[in-house]
């Protein structure tokens, strides 16, 4: 169970890692791009949809990077908890926290992904004839994987809490 | 709950909310409009989104921002169509009931469009001919994609900037020319980075409130006669303004210190040509529809005529 | 409703992420105000319509690859060569360049993580105690909002319809006030460290600034680029990204192509967190100006002025809460066209009002619970968000005194306005 759970670990970790490289690397190529194109190159190679896409660059930057915080554990908590209180009691109030923050974001998964569908009723394009829910049908999939993130994370939590008091370290 | 980028406590906000007291007054607090000004509700894309969801029911909004709804929108604005007010006014005496009908087919009810004034160039350097905008760097719009068309047949090359660059960039030299109606420049103050204004009416510019049809259609009948009878009095009202409005603004300019620059006749008509050849291609972009096109210009024509008969019997 | 605030606020100090904590009270606002829900998703979406935040990843990215480096060593050793005999020497520095960075950046909070990346492992390595540091980096990210072009500015004089040069005029002495201010504290604070006038040596000082070589260039290819035209102030954070990948990594090596993909991994973690923070946020604020929250909060306030003087102190007071509580540029659009008839009235005049707005609004980015620089500092250094709040706290109490000075002193802001 945790080995499989470690090898989709890793598995989502480089996954993450190369569309945060691409996406980086194309939103800094784009945008130097404009800038020579215009000043050395008089304007011959302007391409129409490089500012919008340096702008929806930034969404898919957020929200993969979002996911990446939720997997490092770097999303701001107050971090009081645990200088006050310890043992099984932490975990505990981690586990609700958590299952609390996975509740709320599979919420806001649900909302992003009912505001793609009506988005694919419009018909709006973006980027040259791109449909524009595809260029924000990242915002429910990111949800669905940080609200994933928190269930791992309780699931973790309550493996630890609930296996007998000998076996732990 | 209608949206606007106008901001709040100018005399155009006054005359909307004094309307929406007017319509709740007359339907006894059936309908109550609140205005959202200033932009705060975000761009025109968010806008647009927020009523398709229901989360408002209308919004103020330029061509643009409705032209992927409704393209025929783009037909009074493109570039040089118009020679002068007049002959705008004269145009759509005839057209605008079609435009209007075309947005309500597209789901949006409207009340009139209220004149803008023409967008004219201004610029550090005199623009008195085609030659003095090459290699020079124009602004243009983001997302403007009738400019975009337009520029490429002229071959200049434009610069795009988010319109919060656009005071910092006249500054510095980022971009030599910008196109704005007096009004517009005066509020966003361009007008204290450019020397030079081109008066020649390069694009027309107007404004109009869409409401969501759906939204419109849950008022009784007797509701809707009187929302429409007061808002479109208050349009027609604030396209009369705004024609005022924007001759002042023409005056402060240049009481500003600005000059006004004469384009050679020969000069404006070549541009022209290029511009209205490119234009007329625009329809096959799907930018408008072919067939209104021709109306349009067929109008023009007329208004033309007429106008060199009344000059030929004065003589 | 009640009930629901307390459950969320226990569930904050439980250690719920904040950005879930936000989005609740927005949703839970949604839903008694019968706004669909789905106005969530459409606020997260809309970061991808804000030319404004491009800038964030990009000097990230670059922050990440400096703080990386040997940059800040050799930073310390400059300063060190130059300022050395000065008490508080690193910290003037790093306050006059977050200042200069914050007027084109427009406090967005980039300036934390773009210059307080290099300067807060310059600082600690210096030798400053770490809370000066963190307070110090965190209170400079908003300073320098009144210097011209700032962003800020420009939209105050649009909306109030005040004339932007002389707003980029009047804010000059009331910003240098701000700097004055929290440097005489940093000397103040850090007085024993320092080294003897005497150990100042010209030889040092040309060797740190060969080490410094392509660093140096950085300030003035980006300055130089905007005011000779060459690209636009949103167009700048692009150029220092490309430019510091060049030095750190192709140049001077000091950052390994292998190791690129982590450096850039922590970088948008930062981005994701702070960006996350900002969607939720602007779900809360579309809350507040759906229920016109300011307006309300104005009416109130608006009913206990009596005279000039009160109608000053109260409009602080107001302006601090505000401050907390929503963004700078939906305050400016949604507040100034409804207190400048007010001000206007009690002879109050709009440039100096527009100076005391910005200034007050500033203090918003420092002031808990949702100051978003605070947010941005916790995560760029990691430190808990609590220890972030008293580690600015000084500084906070010291920039409030500065922002009383200048709205009690018309004279600040008004020296060099023409026709004053
Ligand atoms: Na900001
Ligand atoms: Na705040």
């Amino acid at each position: 169970m945790s080995k499989a759970l470690d090898s989709l670990e890793r598995a989502g970790k480089h996954a993450e890692n190369t569309a945060l490289v691409v996406l980086l690397a194309a939103m800094i190529g784009v945008s130097v791009f404009q800038i020579v194109n215009r000043q050395l190159l008089s304007g011959a190679f302007t391409i129409a949809w490089a500012d919008e896409f340096v702008k929806f660059t930034v969404l898919w930057l957020a929200m993969v990077g979002s996911i990446a915080a939720c997997r490092d554990n770097k999303h701001i908590r107050i971090d009081l908890i645990t200088h006050i209180l310890s043992g099984r009691i932490v975990s505990w109030i981690k586990i609700v926290v958590d299952l609390f923050a996975a509740a709320v974001c599979a919420m806001i998964a649900w909302q992003a992904w009912r505001l793609v569908r009506e988005e694919m009723s419009w018909g709006d394009t973006v980027l040259d004839n791109v449909p524009l829910w595809i260029a924000h049908a990242i915002v429910p999939l990111a949800f669905v994987l940080i609200s994933y993130q928190f269930l791992v994370r309780v699931l973790k939590l309550l493996l630890d809490v609930l296996r007998p008091a000998e076996s732990r370290p | 709950k209608i949206a606007t980028v106008t901001p709040e406590g100018s005399q155009w906000m006054e005359q909307m909310r004094a309307s929406a007291r007017e319509i709740k007054e007359r339907t006894e607090g059936r309908v109550q409009i609140k205005y959202y000004g200033g932009g705060v509700m975000g761009s025109d894309q968010k806008v647009l989104s927020r009523i398709r969801i229901g989360a408002l029911q209308g919004g103020a909004f330029t061509p643009s921002a409705l032209a992927s709804q409704y393209p025929d929108l783009n037909l009074y604005g493109l570039p040089m169509v118009f020679d002068s007010e007049e002959e705008a006014a004269y145009v759509r005496e005839r057209m605008d009931a079609t435009l209007q009908a075309g947005l309500e087919d597209a789901g949006w009810v409207n009340f009139g469009f209220a004149a803008g004034g023409f967008a004219i160039l201004m610029s550090n350097k005199p623009v008195r001919s085609l030659d003095d905008l090459k290699g020079k760097k124009v602004w243009i719009p983001e997302g403007d994609t009738v400019s975009r068309y337009s520029m490429e047949a002229l071959s200049l090359s434009p610069v795009t900037l988010p319109l919060t660059d656009v005071l910092t960039g006249l500054q510095t030299g980022l971009i030599d020319i910008v196109a704005m109606s007096p009004i517009g420049a005066l509020v966003l103050q361009w007008h204290t980075k450019v020397k030079y204004i081109t008066e020649l009416p390069l694009v027309y510019t107007f404004g109009f409130m869409a409401v969501d049809k759906r939204a419109f259609n849950k008022l009784d009948d007797a509701d809707k006669a009187i929302v429409r009878d007061v808002m479109e009095q208050t349009y027609a009202k604030l396209n009369e303004v705004n024609l005022v409005d924007n001759r002042g603004a023409r005056e402060a300019l240049i009481n500003a210190g600005l000059q006004s620059v004469a384009v050679d006749m020969s000069e404006y008509d070549r541009v022209r040509d290029v511009l209205m050849e490119s234009t007329a291609e625009l329809g096959e972009e799907d930018l408008y529809t072919p067939d209104l096109y021709t109306q349009m210009l067929a109008h023009i024509e007329e208004f033309r005529s007429r106008q060199a008969a009344a000059v030929e019997q004065t003589f | 409703m009640i009930l629901l605030s307390l459950l969320l606020i226990v569930l904050a100090i439980l250690g719920a992420p904040l950005f879930v904590i936000i989005a609740t009270s927005a949703m839970v606002g949604f839903h008694n105000s019968g706004t669909e829900l789905m106005t969530i998703a459409l606020e997260l979406m809309s970061i991808a319509q804000m030319p404004i935040l491009t800038a964030i990843p990009l000097f990230t990215f670059a922050g990440y690859l400096l703080s990386e480096s040997n940059a800040p060593q050799r930073l310390v050793r400059l300063t060190n060569a130059m300022f050395g005999w000065m008490p508080g020497g690193l910290a003037l520095v790093c306050l006059a360049a977050c200042a200069f960075f914050t007027a084109f950046t427009g406090a967005s909070g980039v300036t934390i993580i773009a210059l307080g990346a290099i300067l807060y492992p310059a600082l600690k390595q210096d030798g400053y105690g770490d809370r000066f540091n963190l307070g110090l980096v965190t209170s400079s990210g908003s300073l320098g909002l009144l210097f011209a072009p700032s962003l800020p500015l420009i939209l105050y004089g649009v909306v109030a319809e005040v004339s932007i040069d002389d707003l980029f005029r009047a804010g000059i002495v009331p910003g240098l006030v701000m700097l004055v201010m929290l440097s005489g504290y940093s000397i103040w604070v850090n007085r024993d460290n320092r080294r003897p006038v005497s150990s100042f040596s010209m030889r040092e000082v040309g060797a740190a600034l060969r080490e410094a070589i392509w660093e140096l260039p950085l300030p003035i290819v980006v300055l130089g680029g905007i005011y000779s035209g060459f690209f636009a102030v949103s167009e700048a954070a692009a150029i220092t990204a490309l430019y510091v990948f060049i030095a750190e990594v192709l140049i001077n090596r000091e950052i390994a192509i292998r190791d690129l993909p982590q450096v850039i991994r922590e970088s948008m973690v930062l981005v994701g967190g702070i960006l996350m923070i900002l969607g939720v946020s602007l779900a809360s604020t579309y809350y507040m100006i759906d229920t016109e929250v300011p307006q309300k909060l104005l009416a109130f306030v608006a009913g206990l002025v009596s005279s000039p003087l009160s109608f000053l102190v109260l409009l602080l007071l107001f302006l601090l809460v505000l401050g907390a509580i929503l963004d700078i540029f939906s305050a400016i659009v949604l507040v100034v066209p409804l207190i400048l008839p007010i001000a206007a009235g009690f002879g109050i005049n709009e440039v100096h009002l527009g100076i005391v707005f910005l200034a007050a609004m500033q203090l918003g980015y420092l002031t808990p619970p949702v100051g978003l620089n605070l947010f941005i500092a916790s995560y760029r250094f990691e430190k808990p968000i609590l220890h972030v709040y008293s580690a600015t706290f000084p500084f906070l109490m010291i920039l409030l005194l500065s922002v009383i000075l200048i709205a009690f002193w018309p004279g600040l802001s008004l020296v060099f306005v023409s026709g004053q």
